[in-house]
């Protein structure tokens, strides 16, 4: 639940720089900082700044930096800095850090905050668990049934809400076409000129029923970044700063398992605390930039968000043009399906590309007239929901 | 905390914890009631029976189940005392498993030292009448 009370975030910082690599299916011979710097460098240099601008950091927890990964992070870079965090959302970190970073810049912590998330993928790394010891619920009552991983969990959701509101085969694959062509936009993408058909999805193997292989994300390596400073300086450096209008944060639980309800998600409370906050309603936004790890994600965001009915997504994807010149842009960048997850650069990819249209850089994709936009970060199995409204003026 | 649970299950009996002060169930064990907060949780042996809330037949996994490789059925798994927890139907006809399916509690799958609860159909014949 948003607060009524404390200050308020609206319009106080604005996301000014954009650094990403494109997602690779194997990365070689970088490292887990080394590419998370290459990305930060490009973010800076995006926001017309320098490392020593930088006196704020935000990183995600890193395989293989088990403590103080924030000040490692700061050492690998040579910055000095005034605040310096870890946030531990998962996908939704890349959304949760841009109001962690606008918060402290608003009460005067730092002035200019680095962000940044990313992993390598190297064949010879892939058989290792970096992570250690796991002492949760999850690793004792549910991964011995071979609930492991997020695949089952999203299946279940798929299959009870087909049960409870009805949902095709055919809907949820127009969910991968549709980002297919947008990927198709957009050179970065693994996927970029590979376009798919829903036959094709539909004839891809089935891996956990319902969900055939076309509707789940592919891992890839790569890492993004983004520079947020505040409005004051963010108006000297760009023409159009993608400014935080409203953000709103939401948590239940981390298996699916223990979720309150399997089909209702607590993306509502996220999406209604970040437009209440903002002062904008749904209608007004000119781009949705949200989660799609599975087809069934984005369907049951879109809705939950509020920009259709509950039980209605499979309708809407159908009868919309989520294209950047369609009646209801959603993903430009492919969405990850088709533009690669990067861990959770992967996540941070709805934000990056929504603050790249809102900045007008977005080349070839660009939606035209573009004011507000929509993002929504979510981690584990529809666990940790954060959403954002960005928009140009504060 | 959770040894009464495994403990149970060893014995063939599928146990949740009651609080003592506001009657609500609860699973996964906890120090104390996450209904009402009091410390005062029991545990009590249950019927072992429930209905599929939802499931997922997983076709392809690096991890195998404590029923075996896939294909096996994952489930989400009501109980009537009121909990959901995560479990394996085992039954020889995967594609026949279905949402509000009812199901009942077995306890012949050991792996190491320790027996997990899985679920069966509760009526396998009724199947064909679906």
């Amino acid at each position: 639940m948003s607060s009524s009370e404390g200050f308020n975030l609206r319009g106080q910082a604005a996301i000014v720089g954009v650094g990403e690599l494109a997602p690779a299916r194997y990365t070689e011979g970088e490292t887990i900082l080394g590419i998370q710097a290459r990305a930060s460098r490009l973010a800076v240099e995006d926001a017309g700044l320098e490392f020593q601008d930088i006196d704020g950091v935000l990183v995600q927890p890193s395989p293989g930096v088990p403590m103080l990964a924030p000040s490692t992070f700061a050492e690998y870079l040579g910055l000095s800095v005034t605040f310096a965090e870890h946030v531990d959302l998962g996908g939704a970190a890349g959304a949760g850090m841009v109001w962690r970073a606008a918060a402290a810049i608003a009460t005067g912590m730092c002035t200019t905050c680095l962000c940044v998330t990313g992993r390598p993928r190297e064949r010879a790394d892939l058989a290792v668990n970096p992570w250690g010891l796991d002492l949760t619920a999850e690793a004792e009552f549910d991964v011995p049934y071979g609930a492991v991983g997020t695949n089952w969990g999203y299946a279940c959701i798929a299959n009870r809400y087909a049960h409870e509101f009805g949902l095709s085969d055919v809907q949820r694959a127009t969910v991968a076409v549709k980002q297919r062509d947008n990927a198709c936009m957009n050179p970065d993408a693994i996927f970029y000129g590979k376009p798919i058909t829903v036959e094709d999805v539909l004839s891809s193997p089935m891996i956990v029923d319902p969900l055939r292989q076309l509707e789940i994300v592919m891992p890839t390596g790569g890492a993004a970044a983004l520079v947020v400073t505040s409005a004051q300086r963010a108006k000297a450096l760009r023409e159009r700063p993608a400014y935080l209008l409203g953000a709103g944060e939401a948590c239940t639980h981390k298996t699916l398992t223990y979720a309150p309800d399997i089909t209702h998600s607590i993306v509502h409370a996220a999406a209604d605390a970040a437009f209440s906050m903002a002062g904008v309603s749904r209608s007004q936004i000119g781009l949705a930039s949200i989660y799609d790890c599975y087809t069934i994600t984005a369907l049951i965001t879109l809705e939950d968000a509020g920009f259709c009915k509950k039980g209605q997504a499979g309708e809407f994807v159908v009868d919309h043009d989520l294209g950047f010149a369609g009646d209801f842009p959603m993903n430009t960048h492919g969405g990850q399906l088709s533009y690669g997850q990067s861990y959770l650069a992967g996540g941070m990819s709805h934000v990056t590309e929504a603050a790249r249209q809102l900045h007008g850089a977005a080349g070839a994709r660009q939606v035209a007239d573009l004011d507000l936009a929509f993002v929504n970060g979510n981690g584990g199995v529809m666990s940790e929901q954060v959403s954002l409204v960005l928009g140009i003026e504060p | 905390v959770n040894e009464q649970y495994w403990a149970g299950a060893a014995a063939g009996v599928l146990r949740l914890q009651r609080c003592a002060r506001c009657g609500s169930h609860q699973f996964y064990p906890r120090p104390l009631c996450i209904s009402c907060g009091a410390e005062d949780v029991v545990w009590v042996d249950t019927c072992g029976r429930g209905v599929v809330h939802t499931f997922t037949i997983v076709r392809k996994s690096g991890t195998p189940a404590v029923v075996g490789d896939a294909p096996f059925v994952v489930a989400i798994v009501e109980l009537e005392e009121g909990p959901r927890l995560t479990t394996n139907v085992r039954t020889d006809r995967v594609d026949d498993v279905y949402i509000g399916m009812p199901v009942t509690a077995c306890f012949d799958v050991k792996r190491g030292e320790r027996t997990y609860p899985i679920f069966v159909p509760e009526h396998p014949a009724a199947d064909d009448k679906r």
